[in-house]
């Protein structure tokens, strides 16, 4: 428990620090209002949006639109990268066009994607799709590649089975780098969603953040940076912890 | 009780050769003998002189050598579970509990199998660990693991390739008493790559000392004493000094 408070007041001591020099840089008139309003206002900015159901809406839009992105990209990336790690010839027609992807940035798809499919839903699960696939696919198919020749050599003197082979051997040493693939493509699926609703659409927490800027409202636009940054942290713990629980059998 | 299988393996005159672009490597040499029904070899022989080239040949993953290896009048080609094998590494999959690594791709049905996972596990010291996963256990507990995997698997020969390398001096010591207990008791044949002579003259019925550049055999000495043998005894010693000086020929210049 000691531990644990140490651990903690580590972590959070410079942001606090920060927040406390901004406060009173703020209260000594240093800083133009417009520009960086008070931690304080922001609070109360926060605490409107929560109020007024404004976050709530926003919010739930964004994160349903993470959820199917990653189920598509989750589902599509894995797929093609276990096809493409249990067959060469597989991994040599896929492997191009996923370089290709990866190659240009997710903002360069984005006038594309809308121009096709619209400022709607589709449009961005389409682009978080896409930014979560690329990870997914990247580290399944490394993972599998990676896997330790002697396992390799264990498994024919085994006279492992193909399926055993895949399932008991290839599959549970590749898990942890796949898992790895996950938890980077979520983060990045929460980036595009927030830069996929800026560059177009009329909802969520991107369309949100423009909207505060149009409106000058620059504690409402800190407040919801801080919501996304809170949000993003907080998923990749779930995560991390979801990934402690899965691969026990990595600690000593 | 359950059956175990020992079978004979013959090694007739056995060459290797590893071809790269540039150039040939004669691994082994036209190496010959017999490794009779229950018995224990060790084979020693300076570093880099092929012994576990040998003893891959005849687990099968080294392929295309001249001669024959038979197991039971039958040329390897390829790896089976006919031959087990332990690595110097314990090489148990970590994401697997020890009695998982142990069954692993056993076909036997569960009651059968959980039956001899005990009873396997009770042999190599290990009750009450079948749950453990390996990096819970110590590095002899893992290699016993590793030997119990090879041996519930009723292989015909065992096939160690230094065995006992990775681990430290004291485990080694009781190791050695463990795998001498295991042998007595299954009577599988068994064939250990060692650079460890006392380990050999305490483990082996015969010891095969190579030669290197290119691998031959040198010398083959038999060991008449009774088990469990006692390191201090005057023939014990008497056994370890001939083989050292024999070990010394076959090094010849090079350092040990």
């Amino acid at each position: 428990m000691k531990k644990l408070i140490i651990k903690y007041f580590n972590m959070l001591i410079v942001p606090v620090i920060l927040v406390i020099i901004w406060q009173c840089l703020s209260n000594a008139g240093l800083i133009y209002d417009v520009i960086l309003p008070s931690p304080i206002k922001c609070w109360y900015a926060f605490v409107e949006i929560v109020k007024n159901g404004s976050l709530k809406v926003d919010l739930l839009v964004s994160l349903k639109r993470v959820l199917f992105g990653c189920l598509w990209g989750v589902g599509i990336g894995f797929t093609l990268g276990l096809l493409s790690g249990f067959s060469r010839v597989v991994e040599r027609i896929v492997d191009p066009i996923i370089n290709i992807l990866r190659q240009i940035a997710i903002y360069a798809w984005i006038p594309l994607i809308i121009l096709w499919f619209g400022i709607g839903d589709t449009s961005k699960v389409i682009i978080i799709a896409k930014a979560v696939l690329v990870p997914v696919y990247i580290n399944t198919l490394g993972g599998i590649r990676d896997i330790n020749t002697q396992y390799i050599e264990l498994s024919k003197v085994l006279e492992l089975d193909k399926w055993t082979f895949l399932s008991k051997i290839v599959f549970p040493s590749a898990a942890p780098v796949i898992f790895s693939g996950l938890r980077l493509s979520v983060s990045a699926a929460w980036t595009s969603v927030v830069a996929a609703e800026m560059l177009g659409g009329l909802t969520g927490l991107g369309y949100a953040l423009l909207n505060a800027k149009d409106y000058l409202k620059s504690d409402r636009l800190i407040a919801l940076m801080a919501v996304i940054a809170v949000i993003g942290i907080l998923f990749d713990n779930i995560l991390l912890l979801l990934q402690k629980q899965i691969f026990k059998w990595k600690e000593a | 009780m359950a059956e175990y299988a020992s079978g004979i393996l013959e090694i007739k005159n056995v060459s290797k050769v590893f071809r790269t672009k540039e150039k040939e490597v004669k691994a082994i040499d036209g190496v010959s003998f017999t490794v009779n029904r229950g018995e224990f070899i060790s084979i020693i022989g300076p570093s880099g002189c092929g012994k576990t080239t040998l003893l891959r040949l005849i687990m099968g993953i080294e392929k295309d050598y001249e001669g024959d290896i038979l197991l039971n009048g039958k040329r390897i080609e390829k790896p089976g579970i006919d031959r087990g094998v332990v690595f110097q590494d314990h090489r148990l999959l970590p994401w697997l509990t020890i009695e998982q690594n142990l069954a692993l791709g056993l076909k036997t049905n569960k009651k059968q199998l959980n039956m001899e996972i005990e009873n396997m596990l009770k042999k190599v010291d290990l009750t009450g660990f079948g749950k453990s996963y390996p990096r819970q256990v110590s590095g002899g507990m893992s290699q016993r693991a590793s030997i119990a995997r090879a041996l519930i698997r009723k292989p015909e020969i065992l096939l160690l390739d230094e065995p006992l390398g990775a681990l430290d001096a004291l485990t080694r010591f009781n190791m050695q008493g463990e795998l001498e207990k295991i042998w007595l008791y299954n009577k599988t044949t068994m064939i250990m790559v060692t650079h460890d002579i006392e380990e050999a003259v305490y483990l082996s019925d015969r010891i095969v000392v190579l030669d290197s550049r290119p691998c031959k055999v040198s010398r083959i000495f038999k060991i008449n004493l009774p088990h469990p043998r006692d390191r201090r005894s005057k023939e014990f010693e008497e056994y370890r000094t001939n083989v050292v000086a024999a070990f010394r020929d076959s090094v010849g210049d090079y350092v040990i």
